[in-house]
């Protein structure tokens, strides 16, 4: 099995599993009292989310790699990451507004959260643009390795701006010190999504490496 | 809001499942003809 073929064969079940997890969170989830149906956002929202900040920090973790051994598998990896991670950031910065809309009384605020996550999108789309603006492979792999750390610098400070500032936005749910504070039912919904982003994450990059490697001109 | 008191915000709901749905079934059918046009 070539890995074009067990990245499309990864990426369909994420995709029947995505199917399952609308299912269960729309049908077989209780309803939150107090926010209703738009809770069940967070079943997106909060999934893209970390499967952005999964995708931007390996492409961090890739970058110092491909600059202490120079071995181009990690820059393709790091491409590959990249812009699998920005597609993930457009489910979590469209769902976002969608929520807070009902919840909050507005669609944006500039606050810590909200303002840094929309600056790493930014970040990332630069640095697909920096791939696609340099045609010698070399030069391309150390300068969008430089960028990529810097931008996955920005992933455990976005993740800490809940407690370091004043924000409409919540804090940890699951991904926290304590024990999750979510009933049972939500949680169950909630890691199911969680599996299931990841299986996509994984599927869609494998898919775009192979990409990558078919084309030393894809950046 | 419905009798129980559960607001009535589902609409958010519906459509940011429907955006999320787009993007990724999008990105996968992207990935899906890219990786047949390569060689």
């Amino acid at each position: 099995m070539t890995l074009k073929t067990r990245g499309r064969a990864i990426t369909l079940l994420g995709l029947v599993f995505l199917a399952g997890v609308y299912v269960r969170a729309i049908w077989f989830t209780p309803v939150e009292r107090l926010q209703g149906g738009a809770q069940k956002i967070f079943y997106v929202h909060v999934p893209a989310a970390w499967s952005t900040m999964l995708a931007f920090s390996l492409v961090g973790l890739a970058s110092i790699l491909y600059l202490l051994m120079k071995d181009e598998r990690y820059d393709r990896f790091a491409a590959a990451s990249a812009e699998v991670g920005t597609v993930f950031a457009c489910v979590m910065l469209t769902t976002g507004p969608l929520w807070a809309k009902p919840i909050w009384g507005t669609w944006w605020t500039w606050d810590a959260r909200l303002t840094s996550t929309l600056f790493l999108f930014f970040l990332f789309i630069g640095y697909l643009l920096l791939r696609g603006a340099i045609p010698e492979a070399g030069t391309r792999a150390r300068y969008s390795a430089v960028l990529g750390i810097f931008g996955a610098a920005l992933v455990p400070f976005i993740h800490l701006t809940v407690y370091l500032f004043r924000t409409l936005h919540p804090q940890p749910i699951v991904l926290k010190p304590s024990a999750p504070s979510l009933p049972g039912d939500m949680l169950a919904t909630l890691l199911f999504s969680f599996f299931t982003f990841t299986i996509l994450y994984v599927g869609f990059v494998t898919q775009r490496y192979a990409l990558g490697r078919g084309d030393s001109h894809v950046g | 809001m419905w009798a129980d008191g559960t607001p009535l915000t589902g609409g958010y709901a519906i459509a940011a499942y429907i955006i999320a749905a787009a993007l990724l079934l999008g990105y996968s059918f992207i990935l899906f003809r890219r990786g047949s046009k390569a060689p």
